[in-house]
């Protein structure tokens, strides 16, 4: 089948790796771009580009470790990412400990002016949660008291504590990313139907309650011009144009766009480099997105299946999530851009995310048993493959 | 080994009841589509909306600023700069780098870099903290400061803050500023403008369309606190066009001499006001015009509003006198010109009385018989109340419109007086006819009359007052040429009249003005400023041509009201006349005439 060494000949892991390349270079250029701007205030053109490109140093050192570690190994500690995230998670709302801006507090210390974004790790770890959850006993997914529940509760935590920041926007993702991966990991259906009737009564609670903020959040999308952030994001991508005017050239970052070398780094870019560019980090996107489900698909064990589908999906949410807050077609929520955005931990965390995948690649490319979990597996093969139920005792290859 | 994933298809991979791939392609495919879904929402913003948020965008993210650009200078025609356009600073302080503990010491210091007197210096110290108080931004502490006093007031407070305060605190913006740099000098007819150009007054008034600038247009980007200026080369929209520099006819020489003697005289005659003229008599440049009290243009906003009406009055243009004696000889060359009269033809027979119709004249002496002549020599009021009687009426209204009386001149010159006369209908054919004939019942600005003398003296020609000679703006130069009004009497006539007005200086009413060395004509006129009213205010004119051959100025002064005991035009006027001449022509100066004692007419 043509189509079948089409697929064959694409090298995922090239294209996953040109399409990480050229982001972080975009990422290096345009955060320079839109905050070149603050030597007016801090007198040093580069300052936010000298932290970014050590930050793209820091992270590509993770992604490289991430790579040539074996990410089986995540699978026996499912747990402990999940109770670090948790407990780093309570640190930041401890007052005096968390460093609070505008009305949230997100970040720890880490000394020498750096900080910590616990919410960022707390991606990656419930990923790994829910994959090693299911893949470690694969009867979990038919159960609901011993299975099912106490999934939803550990992602439950971590939804809770990121709410209490609060942040809004990194929780109810965390949650989606939860629920995603169990029905990926095959969770059954009527399981998800008991909390969703027990939460209903309290979401159209809050929606009677809070009506006025939920319509002052969607406003965006009918009326750009009445939020101030968006107005000029708006304004920025719409005075782009084909081709934009120029790095550099750009106005809205001149202090008119708040964030516009973090959340709103789109809009610098389709300011400065239009259609043009835009479409070019969406096609960045898309491949990034199909190499990772290639990858995910070409693993060699459940887990790394489930890892990769959830990473990959979380990326290209994440993306897909700024540009349409970016572009006024979902409410403004800080959800970072992956590998564009400036700032350290998330960075660091989608470098790791991107090594993970990686790693499934690497090691799905060595000879091998292929792991899967599942009673049906060996059935369905018809190959002797071993089968684990036992929490991954036989794990070396 | 045996089954390589990659080998699976997609919905076979990973096989298995516990996972869902099919869940994976969905979300994967749903992904995608909200990527595609979000290109065709950045084409609809990019490309279909783009003008309207281009449009946003640049209203939005700056502003059109003027790119200043200077007013021309006034010069004199020899050159000398008499108005002048320069860079100036406007200092100000932001106040948010400064503490209000801070205010005093370095208001107080900028103060005393400027030379403020106590009073302002505590003024300042007050406004600036009331501001601070108020939590406003800034304070102006100096207006249109030059060059040195920015520094000084930098270097000053430098002393008092650390150098990146400094940098934040102290505000300096560029700006124009009008200067003139001769003060009085000429200042009635230099006028005033406002400091960018704006004219006020006088010429810096008529002349704004030729002087004033047009500034030019430029986009400048800015941050959104408007903290930040971001210029470039590219944003100019216009470029910017300064004024053109105007040279007037105006001699800074002659205007000198005459503004030293006419306020001598003034002076010495403790006169309130006085003016005089010199014009080129054949192209009707104005070379010297000047008019008593003065202001000082770089204080033209400080005078009380009293004073200022006082002193900003061009007395050459904007008032018309009543101006006596000094008509005479337009009466009479007019009635030989119409032939009612010889220049030679005897008059009266005699005596100082004469009765006209129910008016009684009066001379101040009897001169014996006389003729038309002899009438203009000795200002003989008897003599003109006959020629009047004989020209009449209608032929007096148009002899007064021929020579330019009662209309304007058309000097470019702001509030030009335009002057009058008993209206026709209102004439009373023995009294208004005899009093126009002398000077009374008309009312005639000292530009009028001296443009009219002009014509009189060279062979008829009247022009216009002239009083800029070019415009000049980089290395274009546009003239402003002499312009012929009209006609007023002919070649032999004018030549006779020359001849008469000379007689006046060496036998009539002005012959204590007689000069050996140097030979002049002229017609001295005393008006009663109020000759209904008892109080005794003259005007004291004397109106004069030279050299007498081949004239080429004519010279006009007026004095207003002098109070020393002497009012004749011949004794109060004349001698400021005669004195200009002197310097003018550069006579040597007879120490003797002065002294000389006039007896009367």
């Amino acid at each position: 089948m043509k189509i079948g060494i089409l697929k064959q000949s694409i090298n995922p892991k090239e294209t996953l790796l040109s399409a990480v390349f050229l982001l972080l270079a975009l990422s290096a250029v345009m955060v320079f771009s839109a905050s070149a701007f603050h030597y007016l205030i801090v007198e040093d053109s580069t300052f936010f580009l000298k932290r970014q490109l050590m930050w793209i140093g820091i992270s590509a050192a993770i992604c490289y470790f991430t790579y040539m570690s074996d990410y089986r190994i995540l699978q026996k500690h499912y747990r402990l990412g999940l109770v670090l995230t948790a407990v780093a998670l309570a640190l930041v709302l401890i007052p005096g400990l968390g460093i609070r801006v505008n009305q949230s507090s997100r970040w720890l210390p880490l000394g020498g002016g750096l900080r910590f974004q616990p919410s960022e790790i707390a991606k990656i770890t419930v990923l790994v949660f829910i994959a090693g959850y299911i893949c470690n006993d694969p009867r979990r997914t038919t159960k609901f008291l011993k299975g099912f529940i106490p999934a939803v509760l550990g992602v439950g935590v971590i939804w809770g504590l990121t709410l209490a920041e609060p942040d809004l926007g990194t929780s109810t993702f965390i949650l989606g990313l939860g629920i995603i991966l169990m029905i990926i990991g095959g969770m059954r259906w009527r399981y998800f139907l008991a909390p969703a009737a027990g939460f209903t009564p309290f979401l159209v609670l809050f929606a009677y309650l809070r009506w006025e903020m939920i319509v002052h959040r969607f406003q965006g999308l009918f009326n750009p011009e009445g939020l101030h952030q968006l107005r000029h994001s708006l304004r920025a991508l719409g005075s782009g144009g084909v081709s934009g005017m120029g790095i550099g050239a750009g106005m809205q970052k001149l202090r008119y766009l708040p964030e516009a070398h973090t959340d709103f780094v789109f809009a610098v870019i389709g300011e400065e480099l239009g259609l043009v560019g835009t479409l070019g980090v969406i096609s960045l996107f898309l491949v990034l997105l199909w190499s990772g489900v290639t990858i995910a698909r070409r693993a060699k064990d459940s887990f790394g299946y489930l890892l990769a589908a959830g990473i990959i999906l979380s990326l290209g949410m994440q993306a897909a999530f700024n540009i349409a807050v970016v572009t006024g077609s979902a409410p403004t929520k800080g959800i970072p851009l992956p590998l564009v955005t400036f700032g350290g931990t998330g960075l660091c965390v989608t470098m790791a995310q991107i090594g993970l995948l990686l790693s499934i690649y690497r090691i799905s490319q060595t000879p091998g048993p292929a792991y899967f979990s599942g009673v049906n597996q060996a059935e369905l093969t018809g190959a002797d493959i071993t089968q684990r139920t036992d929490g991954g005792k036989d794990m070396e290859l | 080994m045996k089954s390589q994933p990659s080998q699976l298809s997609s919905n076979q991979l990973p096989p298995g009841p516990d996972l869902r791939p099919r869940a994976l392609w969905f979300f994967s495919i749903s992904v995608t589509i909200v990527f595609l879904l979000l290109g065709v929402r950045l084409f609809y913003i990019q490309i279909l909306a783009h003008d309207e948020h281009l449009s946003r965008a640049r209203s939005g993210t700056g502003r059109t600023d003027s790119i200043p650009a200077y007013p021309g200078d006034l010069r004199t025609s020899d050159g000398v700069i008499v108005a002048r356009s320069e860079t100036a600073f406007s200092l100000g302080l932001d106040l948010r780098p400064l503490s209000e503990e801070q205010i005093p010491s370095v208001v107080g210091a900028a103060s005393d870099a400027l030379g403020y007197s106590y009073g302002r210096r505590r003024e300042r110290v007050g406004d600036v903290h009331r501001r601070k108080a108020k939590r406003q931004i800034y304070a102006n502490i100096a207006r249109r400061v030059d060059g040195e006093g920015r520094d000084k007031v930098r270097e000053s407070l430098s002393g008092q803050l650390e150098p990146r305060t400094l940098k934040k605190a102290l505000v300096v913006d560029r700006m124009t500023r009008r200067n003139y740099p001769k003060d009085e000098f000429l200042c009635h007819v230099i006028g005033v403008a406002s400091h960018d150009g704006t004219g006020q007054e006088g010429i810096e008034l008529s002349l704004s369309p030729w002087l004033g600038p047009r500034s030019g247009r430029r986009r400048v980007i800015t941050d959104a606190r408007e903290q930040f200026r971001i210029y470039s080369p590219e944003t100019v929209e216009v470029a910017p066009v300064n004024g053109y520099d105007v040279y007037l006819t105006i001699n800074s020489k002659a205007q000198g001499i005459l503004e030293e003697e006419l306020q001598r005289g003034i002076s010495k005659h403790k006169a309130e006001a006085g003016l005089g003229v010199l014009m080129n008599c054949k192209t009707g440049s104005i070379l010297a015009m000047a008019s008593w009290p003065v202001f000082n243009p770089n204080d033209f906003h400080r005078y009380p509003p009293k004073v200022l009406a006082e002193r900003r009055k061009n007395r050459v243009i904007e008032n018309a006198y009543v101006i006596g004696s000094v008509i005479k000889p337009f009466i009479a060359a007019s009635a030989v010109e119409a032939g009612v009269v010889r220049w030679d033809e005897k008059i009266w027979g005699g005596g100082r009385f004469h009765r006209i119709g129910g008016r009684r004249l009066e001379d101040v002496s009897n001169h014996g018989p006389i003729s038309v002549e002899q009438a203009v020599v000795y200002s003989s009021n008897i003599g003109m109340g006959e020629i009047g009687m004989k020209l009449g009426r209608d032929r007096l209204i148009a002899a007064l419109a021929r020579f330019g009386f009662c209309r304007q001149t058309g000097i470019r010159l702001p509030g030009e007086a335009k002057g009058k006369h008993t209206p026709a209908d209102k004439w009373n054919d023995i009294y208004s006819t005899t009093s126009v004939s002398m000077g009374y019942e008309v009312m005639i600005t000292p530009i009028q009359l001296v443009t009219a003398f002009a014509s009189l003296v060279n062979g008829g020609y009247l022009v216009k007052p002239r009083l800029v000679d070019k415009y000049v703006r980089a290395g274009e130069v546009i003239r402003n040429p002499p312009q012929l009004v009209g006609h007023t009497v002919t070649e032999e006539a004018s030549g006779r009249i020359r001849s008469i007005l000379h007689r006046i200086v060496e036998e009539g009413t002005g012959r204590y003005l007689k000069m050996k060395e140097f030979k002049f004509g002229g017609k001295t006129g005393t008006a009663d400023m109020n000759p209904l009213n008892t109080k005794e205010d003259y005007l004291a004119s004397f109106e004069a041509f030279a050299p007498l051959d081949d004239p080429e100025v004519v010279i006009l002064v007026m004095i207003e009201k002098p109070r020393s005991g002497k009012i004749y035009g011949g004794s109060v006027a004349g001698p400021v006349v005669a004195r200009v001449l002197r310097r003018y022509f550069s006579i040597p100066a007879k120490p003797e005439f002065e002294r000389l004692k006039f007896k009367g007419w």
